[in-house]
């Protein structure tokens, strides 16, 4: 019976479903997409052959380039602002010794409300009048124009996002710690190892796996980050949240130029796929 | 063990790959099934959808072989959905929109006319509600009611302010700033967010200074040359003598909350009748004013009819021009233009129970406009509203901010042709 459970074929028809799932709904439509590329595709249907002409008109678009840096500072931004506030809150969690369920579910919950939601309320918080404005005038500073400035509308987007999807990331960061031996940390302790140096010596290195994981699906999930822009700013002020997915939005949906807002889509995919081998070689190295 | 696995998950890959099908929609057991894509013209939702379940039951009730479906839509996301839709083939027979919208569908060759539907009775509709749903003087659109827009007033701020007559020009509220902006009040709700529609914000003021956003042929933008360098200009001085809000470049033009509805700014110059409702809801309905267009070189005011338009891929095409007509009907535009606090595209016909305000709204029809219809309108307004941001902001002169989207706009028409 076990024999039969770890046959090959049983366990590909277990993954069958979700191939099926991945192929149709995301292997078919990419590789549509980066034949949409090459094509000037009108919505209509008709369509012609250009070769690389998309690609080309990229690097002459001053509103793709400034896209292109957007995304790369909000990436810069957000990935290690979540690095930080998921593995301090999980740090957190792991030496609560109380209520550790209510505390997980609390700190959880804003990854379960919908990112809509959120930049509705964190819109108002941002606000003239809002929240953070009116605790700022306690202490007679601001009004900060938090989404009003090209400067500060980066951080405040990638804040909203931190806050929203921290969660996530805070638990595998805990399951990561949770299975790292207590006695490695025992022993450490009874080295004369302060806290620092447990952590920087046997935590950070055995958490290295779900590190990797986690830097991996946030630096990807930066790169796609739309939701918080489209509510919050729409791109703005003067393009300065207008990211590479915006731009797609606004060329295949805006402008109807699907060819071009493909090219743009498959520009983000080879720009997301080498930043993560760029990872996966730095940080992977133990586990490979 | 494994025959019962593999069974279990043939169920499941089946269950899984069939909710990837759909459903063409069309004909079911003889009937033709008209679905119509309708977006929320009555604000109030439980009002809407008893007016609209009432339309779908009169209509079937006297067209025995035709059921109607009429989903409701949200306005956000609109041209995207709706550009989906009709490329995909899928989703609505009818959907309404307006006049500025259906150029780039019709040049997609993805909608289709609807003169025929409407030809009997074609002379009871308002002349100008035609022509901005026709493209190349075919009709795409069966005008189902009309809108307007007009400056409304908090009187209370201006009289405080030592104004005493309500400006009437430009020019009159760019002197009445000064003496607002003394009482911390900026006199324009500007509302600069790349998300407004520039026909309710930049445009009413390029148009009454006389300018207009493309060439006359159509091939370029012209919303740089001097008429619009005039208008932003203005702006920027209405700004520097405190008269636009700090964050002017990126609110929205939503009344209710607004520094508007509280109090604390003295007008919004493009807004729709609900808007001067939601303004007396806020500062007192005895506070509020409605005035006639804002005066440059002429007058105008945005507003549109809303046009019922057919998918050139609709199947039941037939029906559904029975249904647009039916839409457009003298009898159902009294009722939605009752109920919605619009106004009828006929001659023949308006709201039974027009409040004071509206009948002030009403005035302003004679300068109706319907904005420069394009294939190209949308995507002009993605280009351009974050320059008017940079200006606003202070990074870009009005010459600048215009030029530089102008240049965007040129690149872009010549690249789609």
């Amino acid at each position: 019976m076990r024999h039969r459970l770890r046959d090959p074929i049983t366990g590909l028809l277990f993954v069958l479903p979700m191939l099926v799932l991945f192929v149709i709904f995301r292997f078919v439509p990419s590789l549509g997409a980066a034949g949409l590329s090459v094509t000037d595709y009108q919505l209509g249907g008709s369509w012609s052959f250009v070769g690389v002409t998309n690609y080309a008109r990229l690097f002459d678009d001053p509103i793709f380039m400034g896209a292109l840096r957007v995304t790369i500072v909000y990436v810069a931004i957000y990935v290690p602002l979540t690095l930080l506030v998921s593995l301090g809150t999980a740090l957190l969690l792991n030496s609560v010794i109380f209520m550790k369920g209510i505390f997980r579910s609390a700190l959880f919950l804003p990854y379960v409300t919908s990112f809509v939601f959120a930049g509705v309320i964190w819109r108002w918080m941002y606000e003239f009048d809002g929240f953070i404005n009116g605790l700022l005038a306690k202490i007679d500073l601001g009004p900060v124009g938090f989404l009003d400035d090209t400067a500060l509308v980066l951080p405040a987007l990638a804040t909203v996002s931190v806050w929203k999807g921290f969660g996530y990331s805070m638990l595998i960061l805990l399951a990561g710690l949770k299975s790292i031996p207590s006695s490695y940390l025992e022993a450490a302790r009874v080295d004369g190892a302060n806290a620092w140096q447990r952590f920087r010596s046997i935590v950070l290195p055995l958490l290295r796996p779900a590190l990797f994981f986690v830097i991996v699906i946030e630096t990807i999930g930066a790169f796609q980050a739309f939701d918080v822009i489209y509510v919050m700013t729409g791109g703005g002020p003067s393009r300065a949240s207008y990211n590479l997915i915006y731009a797609l939005y606004d060329q295949g949906f805006g402008n109807f130029n699907v060819a071009y807002a493909a090219t743009i889509g498959i520009v983000l995919f080879v720009l997301v796929f080498i930043v993560s081998m760029i990872q996966r070689r730095l940080l992977d190295r133990s586990n490979t | 063990m494994r025959k019962v696995a593999v069974a279990g998950l043939a169920a499941a890959l089946g269950v899984t790959l069939a909710g990837c099908g759909g459903s063409d929609g069309g004909s079911d057991s003889g009937k033709s099934t008209v679905t119509m894509w309708m977006y929320p013209v009555i604000d109030d939702q439980a009002k809407s959808k008893a007016f609209w379940d009432k339309v779908e039951k009169d209509f079937e009730a006297k067209n025995a072989g035709i059921d109607v479906k009429i989903e409701q839509q949200p306005w956000d996301g609109r041209q995207q959905k709706v550009t989906a839709a009709l490329a995909s083939k899928k989703g609505f027979d009818l959907v309404l929109l307006g006049p500025d919208q259906i150029p780039q569908y019709v040049k997609q060759d993805t909608v289709a006319p609807l003169d025929d539907a409407i030809a009997a009775d074609k002379a009871s509709f308002r002349p100008n509600a035609l022509t901005a749903l026709s493209v190349d003087g075919k009709l795409y659109g069966v005008p189902i009611y009309q809108t307007i827009t007009a400056p409304i007033w908090n009187k209370k701020l201006l009289t405080d302010a030592g104004v005493t007559e309500v400006p009437k020009t430009w020019d009159e509220v760019l002197a009445a700033a000064p003496k607002l902006a003394a009482k911390k009040t900026p006199i324009l709700l500007y509302p600069g967010a790349p998300e407004t529609s520039l026909n309710l914000s930049f445009y009413p003021i390029l148009w009454a200074n006389g300018g207009s956003v493309f060439s006359a042929d159509g091939k370029k933008a012209a919303f740089n040359g001097p008429e619009g360098v005039k208008s932003l200009q203005f702006l920027l001085d209405l700004q520097k003598a405190g008269g636009l809000p700090a964050n002017a470049a990126t609110l929205a033009n939503v009344i209710e909350g607004s520094p508007l509805a509280q109090g604390k700014v003295a007008m919004y110059h493009a807004a729709a009748p609900i808007g001067a409702t939601q303004l007396g809801a806020g500062v007192g309905e005895e506070n509020v004013v409605v005035g006639g267009p804002i005066e440059g070189a002429k007058k105008v005011a945005f507003g549109i009819p809303g046009g019922v338009v057919l998918a050139k891929a609709s199947k039941v095409a037939d029906a559904a021009k029975k249904f647009a007509a039916y839409l457009g009907s003298a009898e159902v535009a009294t009722q939605l233009a009752t109920e919605s606090g619009y106004f009828t595209a006929r001659t023949d016909a308006s709201p039974t129970s027009a409040s004071p305000l509206a009948k002030e709204f009403e005035k302003s029809l004679e300068f109706a406009f319907p904005g420069d219809t394009h294939p190209a309108a949308r995507q002009v307004m993605t280009a351009l509203a974050p320059e008017l941001q940079s200006a606003l902001q202070g990074k870009k002169t009005a010459q600048q901010a215009l030029d530089d989207a102008a240049k965007l706009v040129d690149d872009q028409l010549a690249a789609t042709g």
